[in-house]
């Protein structure tokens, strides 16, 4: 299990992390989401042990991970850069790991290989970004580490490789209980592997939930409200919705749409007093909860186009 | 199962060796290029000594020019020694580049392992190399010497000493990349990285050597600028350092005056400056964040201490050599300054405080040397090494025989070199206590002296206990020196100096071609049955030679030895020169040496005959009194025309009265003479002679007599000198 007790991060003056509380369990893969410069990538060297936290602390299985061998040797960070890679050839990178890891397995290693179809002898400098990931996310998975930290770890990789890469990882999942920790901003990937995700914004969360429970919990609402006495539509204002989590609050002629933070039963009890003509419930993908839930903390693309 | 073995089976393995050996593999080609370049430098010029001393020694004087080889093992050596910069970057790399940084950190290593593998591998790489190149060149050299027996085996006698040498490499060297692992671990760019390690491999040794200078030269009295590269400081800090003192080390060796315990000492604050590099550059590294990474310098400070070093020198030389142009170097060092602010700011943020830092920096230059100058170089000059402390001392003094001679170990020698030393020191800085001034810096307010026609250099240069080398460097007029010379002389290592000094010279004499510096190597080389001893008599303008074998010279040699360590200061002053023996004095006391000689046939009796005068006709000068001592000064000139003499003293009196045999003083400064007398009676002469000696300690004698071969002797108020010098004096003015 993973765990980040009031986690603080800074660099220099400017504060990446401000007191983040996160609990990752074990076999989770686990999405982490946010705007840039959210957080996001620093969690990830924090939870790998390449940052020291400035307060708080960082525990894998109850351990301190900074500077802590045995606790490292659970994790395995594969980080948004492969140029560091670029004079090994594959065979050179498995042994230099296979010294670091004392798991690792050669057959693994070798079944993922001929599954992406890499050349073993070639330097990682005469493949592509998109081979080089696979090369470095095979060596992870054959490190057999408890926990897989991956920043961005899809980039460069075509369709067909994106669905091998993924399969492998759901495999190690299913396989052996490993804890994968994915920051992305490809929503999809992130809906399509995680079961967990945390959203990040300015060095905060602001939720960490299964996202079953997060797509349950938000809703994109369309609703028609009956005319009133003299025939004109109801000019319903956001703040007359009280007892309702709104995230986003917009009219066009007589219909609403309203982003609503409330289970499903809810907002229909809610709504029924007042006769909708329509009403309409619809779930919100991973990418609108992502931008509604940063529109309301201010994170609003609507504002920089108007500043434009 | 125990809990022992549970608590075994739990242990997390190091990796250190696994990190060790990676960072070898992905090094290796820095090891090759080290390995290539290290057998091209030292075994290559191991082969060329060998070759040339075949050559020499075969007499063979058409061979191919070894130049070019020469040059191209040395270019090697200095490429492969430079070495150390590159393999240090290349191993802590991940310092200074941001793509590697989290593949480093996150793997499972501690940071003590993570350092410790780098830091390992990295010396691996550049020394094993260098090692080898010793083996190699050492298997040359006696591989070599063995098969072309040139029977001289020059090297082979060295060759302790060669190797001490090369171990003094390899710990420079160890100095050199722990010192450029420690500049890494203070950067965090790739540009602050190179230009940090080679700005303080060249700051740490000038700004050293530029504080010293500083001293030296704001009148710190009797301080010396050679001073520096004995320095522990200076030359256990710096690879250049270190280099200065492996060649002082190396001349010392081939001079035979080094002492071992310099050699250890500088070993041990090697390696104690190794390891608080070491140790300095793991606590940085520890405290230094990954995010440090790209930052120009992770810790500012040190930019402001390559900066504020940078100044130090530039501003110090100026204030040293050019102060009338200060503001010029105050310029030179703002441009610097700037120029190298706009590149570790990146940019001109807050450029205000960049300005303020130069001012505080300039400022700080001109408080070190007004404090310098305030404290007489931070009380160095008044420091004199405490007898106890004192291991050896060298007394250079240009004007003395007695004073030439170096690491004198007696007791009484140190004493007096110690006792000389505070007094000089006394009387510069309370000068107020003392009628005359007779002591100054040599070089720099020597006409101030009393007496400038006597000027004496003298350098004392003491070894201490703690391997230390403290040198002081003053000049006086020789009245001083007197209880120095009868230290120096009365002391057992004088008379087996002058002993060997004698068999040398003599064992020498008939080697053509070549002047053995060692006495056992001379004899080893002269193959004659019969050797010839020079050797003149009293106020000797001839020297004569004298046949005598290998057998009677060891014995002359053994006798005038066994003569001198019986010598005490009575007998000193009370004796009279009788001869000679290669320029080294024959007192009347010496019954061992002057019974061989009668023995071995050197006509001493011939002392006082008339022939032996005939030659000195306007060759002496008497003059009857006062003065209080004086060693051999050059007051007499033919070249010039003029015969002038000074004597000197610090209870000097200009003499009543002067008398000469050959010339007349009446001015009070001795800078004119009057008339010649010829010598009218040789036995007169003769009798002066019978009286004289070469030596005279603090009191003042009767009459000092100048030979025209440049010798001094004095005749000394003891017995009954006074008569016979007063009638024989009457015979002279007849």
């Amino acid at each position: 299990m993973i765990e980040l007790k009031n986690t603080v991060k800074k660099f220099d003056s400017y504060t990446a992390l401000d007191g983040v509380n996160l609990e990752i369990e074990k076999g989770t893969a686990f999405g982490l989401l946010g705007s840039n410069g959210a957080g996001k990538s620093t969690i990830l060297r924090l939870l790998s042990g390449i940052y020291k936290p400035e307060g708080g602390e960082i525990l894998i299985d109850g351990e301190n991970v900074y500077d802590n061998v045995n606790a490292k040797q659970k994790v395995f960070f594969i980080n948004d850069e492969t140029v560091q890679f670029g004079n090994f050839t594959l065979d050179k990178l498995r042994k230099f790991y296979k010294g670091y890891y004392m798991n690792f397995s050669d057959e693994i290693f070798e079944t993922l290989r001929k599954k992406v179809n890499l050349p073993l002898d070639k330097k990682l400098n005469t493949f592509s970004k998109g081979m080089k990931r696979q090369a470095i996310v095979i060596t992870g998975l054959a490190c057999q580490t408890d926990y897989l930290l991956l920043d961005e770890a899809f980039d460069g990789l075509d369709p067909t490789m994106r669905i091998i890469v993924k399969k492998m990882l759901v495999d190690a999942m299913l396989d052996r209980q490993l804890t994968t920790i994915i920051s992305s901003h490809n929503l999809k990937e992130i809906n399509e592997l995680c079961d967990t995700a945390a959203l990040l914004h300015q060095g905060k969360i602001i939720f960490s939930r299964d996202i079953d429970s997060i797509k349950g919990n938000i809703h994109k609402v369309q609703v028609v409200f009956p005319k009133d006495e003299h025939g004109n539509p109801v000019d319903y204002k956001k703040e007359e919705f009280q007892g309702l989590e709104i995230l986003h609050f917009e009219r066009s002629q007589s219909i609403y749409y309203i982003i609503i933070k409330n289970d499903e039963e809810t907002i229909k009890a809610y709504f029924a007093p007042k006769n909708p003509l329509l009403l309409e419930i619809i779930p919100l993908t991973l990418e609108e909860i992502f931008i509604y839930e940063l529109e309301v903390l201010g994170y609003d693309s609507r504002d920089i186009n108007s500043e434009e | 199962m125990t809990a022992e073995t549970l608590t075994q089976k739990n242990k997390p393995k190091s990796f250190v060796k696994k990190r060790f050996f990676n960072g070898i593999s992905e090094n290796k080609r820095l090891f090759i290029v080290s390995i290539v370049l290290e057998i091209i430098g030292l075994p290559l010029l191991a082969l060329c000594a060998v070759l040339d001393d075949y050559w020499s020694a075969k007499h063979i004087k058409f061979h191919p020019d070894l130049d070019v080889y020469l040059v191209v093992g040395v270019i090697a050596i200095a490429i492969s020694i430079f070495m150390g910069m590159i393999i240090a970057l290349y191993h802590f790399k991940y310092l200074y580049s941001k793509s590697i940084v989290d593949m480093t950190y996150s793997l499972p290593l501690n940071t003590r392992e993570r350092f410790t593998a780098d830091y390992l591998s990295g010396l691996f790489v550049y020394i094993v190399p260098a090692l080898c190149a010793i083996v190699l060149s050492i298997i040359i050299l006696l591989a070599g010497e063995s098969a072309v027996g040139t029977g001289s085996n020059d090297v082979l006698k060295v060759f302790p000493e060669l190797l001490k040498a090369a171990f003094l490499v390899i710990i420079a060297m160890i100095l050199y990349y722990t010192l450029s692992v420690l500049s890494i671990t203070l950067c965090g760019g790739k540009f602050e990285a190179v230009f940090g390690i080679i700005a303080v491999n060249v700051l740490i040794p000038a700004t050293i050597a530029c504080l010293w200078f500083a001293i030296v030269s704001t009148s710190a009295f009797g301080l010396d600028e050679e001073s520096i590269l004995y320095s522990p400081i200076f030359n256990t800090t710096s690879p250049a350092g270190s280099a200065s003192f492996l060649f002082v080390y190396l001349d010392d060796v081939f001079d035979e005056e080094f002492i071992p315990f310099t050699y250890w000492r500088w070993v041990i604050t090697a390696f104690i400056t190794i390891a608080i590099y070491f140790f300095g550059a793991y606590f940085l590294y520890k405290y230094r964040k990954a995010e440090d990474v790209s930052k120009p310098y992770v810790y500012k400070a040190y930019f402001y201490f390559i900066m504020v070093s940078a100044v130090f020198c530039i501003l110090s030389l100026f204030i040293m050599n050019d102060e009338d142009n200060i503001f010029g170097g105050i310029l030179l060092c703002a441009i610097g300054w700037f120029i190298m602010e706009v590149i570790t700011r990146r940019g001109f943020k807050r450029f205000w405080t960049a300005g303020l830092g130069f001012a505080a920096a300039v400022g700080a230059v001109f408080a070190v040397c007004g404090i310098c100058n305030a404290t007489d170089g931070f009380g160095a000059s008044k420091y004199v090494p405490a007898n106890m402390n004192v291991s050896s001392v060298s007394i250079d003094c240009d004007n003395s025989p007695f004073l030439i001679y170096e690491n004198f170990r007696d007791r009484d020698v140190i004493e007096a070199a110690t006792a000389l030393n505070k007094d000089i020191i006394d009387r510069h800085y309370h000068p107020e206590n003392y009628q005359y001034k007779i002591a100054a810096n040599f070089d720099s307010s020597n006409s101030s002296l009393e007496n400038t026609e006597d000027i004496q250099r003298v350098k004392l240069t003491y070894k201490t206990r703690t391997g230390s080398t403290v040198i002081r460097e003053y000049a006086c007029t020789s009245g001083v020196l007197g209880n120095l010379i009868q230290a120096v002389i009365l002391s057992d290592e004088y008379a087996e100096f002058i002993s060997d000094e004698i068999q040398l010279i003599a064992f020498n004499n008939t080697i053509e071609h070549a002047y053995y510096s060692r006495l056992e190597d001379a004899i080893a080389q002269n193959t004659s049955d019969t050797l010839q001893i020079g050797y003149s008599l009293t106020g000797g303008v001839n020297t004569q030679q004298k046949k005598i074998s290998r057998e009677q010279l060891f014995d002359l040699a053994s006798a005038y030895e066994k003569d001198l360590k019986e010598l005490n200061a009575e007998d000193l002053k009370a004796s009279h020169e009788v001869a000679e023996i290669f320029g080294y004095f024959v007192l009347d006391c010496f019954d061992d040496t002057i019974e061989k000689m009668n023995e071995y046939g050197f006509e001493i009796s011939k002392a006082d005959s008339d022939e032996n005068f005939a030659e000195l006709k306007y060759s002496f000068a008497v003059i009857s009194k006062p003065v209080f001592y004086s060693s051999e000064i050059n007051i007499y000139s033919t070249s010039s025309g003029r015969y002038y003499g000074h004597i000197s003293g610090h209870d000097f009196t200009l003499p009543e009265k002067i008398s000469s045999s050959v010339w007349r003083y009446t001015t009070t400064n001795f800078q004119d003479y009057i008339e010649q007398y010829p010598i009218n009676s040789t036995e007169a002469m003769a009798d002066i002679l019978s009286i004289s000696t070469p030596v005279i300690l603090g009191e003042y004698p009767l009459a000092v007599i100048h030979s025209k071969s440049g010798g001094w002797y004095y005749v000394t108020d003891h017995g009954n000198n006074k008569e016979i010098l007063e009638k024989a004096l009457k015979e002279l003015y007849k």
